[in-house]
């Protein structure tokens, strides 16, 4: 039987000074597993192996971890579509500081997606039932909200890497977008106002590794593309309205 | 806390090509602001400062090979950064969708267009 070669990144700060890299060799499976079943096989041996998991079907975002220098969810990339040879290579998400093996603090990362206000904004009225969206209007919302914060784009992202605590990120701007495209959210313009810095958006260059990387098939991109355009927007009938 | 070591092995992660056309693009405009420039400038001075300046400037264009070679690199930086820039400019203007596909389509066709171009160069300076 083959065997697969494992490189997993390991640090315990209770031990170690600096992270290493440890190679595991276990018989290569019979049938095609998922990264994070691999990982649960070599917790069977060595079980001081540390990494998050919930819901181990691509819903929940705990397992994101960079896979052959890839950033994924553990618990839907199988084996076969990394697997280099026989090796697979396993480390945190890049740009987050570790706390323990493939677990990483994702304070930064939450506190950008706090600062985009990912609630929707209506001072007026609610009426009795719901606020009612035509399905063209529900439609702009397709392909913005199903991102589960997995943070697999942001921490793939340079720009991010460079300014964690003002670059928004692909998955906070995600969200903007998701709240600025809903119709029934009437902050618009705050919202473009606390994003118009040359900071939070415009620190995206369009190099696609957000797209490239996301699990759900999302596109970061896009969404930050159309903020762009809503600013260049605004900020031309604010000079409009000045002017007259 | 902030003791904790981050995981930013540059070398050890996958860039998609997209994302090697972007970050080159920023390569070649530094070379452009910290090279390219002083030395187009420079060399602009030197051959409209008098006959004899651009008759150096001239000879050692025709007959010095490295110095020739250099100015032509310096060139093909220029051509460089002007193709990935247009094919940036595209994007933020939406004229091109912001697909992985199509990004990654007019990725490979900014860089056949800047080879070939780069070959007529190259092939004028021969």
């Amino acid at each position: 039987m083959s065997k697969l070669e494992i490189s997993l990144y390991r640090y315990n700060p209770e031990k170690d000074k600096f992270p290493y890299m440890k190679t595991y060799n276990v018989d290569k499976p019979s049938r095609d597993i998922m990264i994070l079943d691999l990982l649960h096989l070599l917790k069977e041996s060595d079980e001081s192996i540390s990494y998050r998991r919930s819901c181990r079907e691509g819903v929940c975002g705990s397992d994101g971890m960079s896979i052959n220098g890839k950033n994924g969810l553990a618990c839907i990339t199988p084996i076969s579509s990394v697997l280099k040879g026989n090796k697979i290579e396993l480390r945190p998400l890049p740009g987050l500081p570790v706390i323990r093996d493939l677990v990483v603090d994702m304070s930064e990362f939450y506190a950008q997606y706090e600062k985009i206000k990912p609630f929707l904004q209506n001072d007026t009225t609610a009426p009795e039932q719901e606020r009612l969206q035509s399905p063209a209007d529900r439609d702009k919302l397709d392909g913005l909200y199903e991102c589960i914060l997995c943070a697999c784009c942001s921490t793939s992202c340079p720009s991010f890497w460079w300014n964690p605590d003002k670059f928004v990120g692909p998955a906070a701007l995600l969200q903007a977008y998701r709240f600025l495209a809903d119709t029934r959210d009437l902050s618009t313009d705050e919202r473009l106002e606390d994003l118009s810095d040359p900071f939070s958006v415009y620190r995206c260059h369009g190099i696609m590794n957000c797209v490239s990387v996301c699990p759900k098939s999302l596109n970061p991109n896009k969404a930050i593309g159309e903020i762009k355009s809503m600013l260049l927007k605004n900020k031309k009938n604010i000079i409009a309205s000045e002017r007259a | 806390m902030n003791k904790r070591p981050v995981n930013i092995n540059l070398l050890k992660i996958k860039l998609p090509l997209t994302a090697l056309l972007s970050i080159t693009h920023r390569v070649s405009g530094i070379i452009i602001f910290f090279l390219v420039l002083p030395v187009s400038v420079y060399a602009l001075m030197e051959l409209s400062y008098s006959q004899s300046s651009y008759n150096s400037i001239t000879q050692l264009f025709d007959t010095n090979i490295v110095f020739k070679s250099f100015i032509l690199m310096l060139i093909l930086v220029f051509k460089y950064h002007i193709f990935t820039g247009v094919r940036h400019m595209l994007m933020d203007f939406h004229l091109i969708s912001e697909s992985l596909a199509s990004s990654q389509r007019s990725s490979v066709i900014t860089l056949i267009l800047f080879l070939i171009d780069a070959l007529l160069t190259v092939w004028m300076f021969i």
